[in-house]
């Protein structure tokens, strides 16, 4: 689930207006980005984030805490591969970042 | 029961039925009034499912209708989404409306519950009905309201409890 029905609701903003002023063909290609039917393109993404104000990772938090769990998890199997890697500046480098990554438990989704 | 992430409260109305949904208690993430005609048990359950679907809540709050003056059609509705909620692993709970007007207080009237919840929910104040008088058939907006209200009784009396 997104947020964006749930900010387009705190503005009162028809789906019709939404789509105006996001230049998509009408309403209902916003309701298929409400409701996840269609995932809007980075441009939409950005648009959507200048319109109601709100950062992406809260627009789609749930997408966005999945994600970050898929990286989270890859970045163990990276580090790995890395350790395998000879000993230089750049490899500590990137065990200390894959770590740092690896540390994060997920990335919770932000409070609307 | 365990504080749900996620609550589904739906109110039937005269022309399909009005939900909210909150994430806690403080958040308002969903709410709105579905017109479901010819209004008839299938469609609005699959409106409903939809909805669960869509919004994938943990509990789903309902109006008691043993012990309300709802009519038959309203407490049919409520019967199928209490089977609905058990059909899609939803748990599900009813309140009654002694337990609304205990919960938000004296004096508790449609109208002034309503006005509590938009001092919680201040996004809600532009679907606010005025006053009805007592000739008027109720604004369908109210059941937005109306669920609302339930999902908070049930949400402050599990806080209570924990």
């Amino acid at each position: 689930m997104n947020y964006l029905r749930t900010q387009r609701l705190r503005t009162a903003l028809s789906q019709e207006e939404v789509a105006f002023l996001l230049e998509l063909e009408s309403g209902a290609n916003v309701s298929r980005h409400e409701t996840g039917v269609r995932v809007p393109d980075l441009v939409r993404v950005l648009a959507y984030a200048a319109l109601y104000g709100a950062p992406v990772e809260k627009l789609f938090a749930d997408e966005y805490f999945q994600v970050g769990r898929d990286i989270t998890s890859r970045a163990g199997v990276l580090a790995e591969r890395v350790r395998g890697e000879a000993s230089s500046p750049f490899r500590e480098r990137k065990l200390s970042v894959l770590a740092e990554l690896a540390a994060r438990d997920g990335h919770n989704p932000p409070a609307q | 029961m365990k504080r749900p992430r996620r609550t589904l409260a739906i109110d039937p109305t005269a022309k399909g039925f009005a939900w909210v949904v909150l994430e806690g208690r403080e958040t308002l993430v969903d709410w709105g009034t579905a017109q479901v005609t010819p209004a008839s048990l299938p469609r609005v359950r699959t409106r409903v499912r939809r909805l669960i679907s869509r919004s994938r809540p943990e509990l789903l709050v309902l109006e008691e209708p043993e012990d309300s003056r709802r009519g038959r059609r309203a407490r049919r509705i409520i019967r199928a989404l209490a089977d609905l909620a058990d059909r899609e692993n939803v748990a599900w709970c009813m309140v009654t409306r002694a337990q609304v007007e205990e919960a938000f207080g004296d004096p508790a009237n449609k109208h002034e519950i309503a006005r509590a919840v938009t001092e919680l929910f201040p996004e809600l104040s532009y679907r606010m009905p005025p006053r009805r008088k007592a000739w008027m058939s109720e604004y369908e907006t109210m059941g937005i309201f109306d669920a609302a209200s339930f999902a908070l009784t049930v949400l402050g009396s599990l806080d209570r409890t924990a």
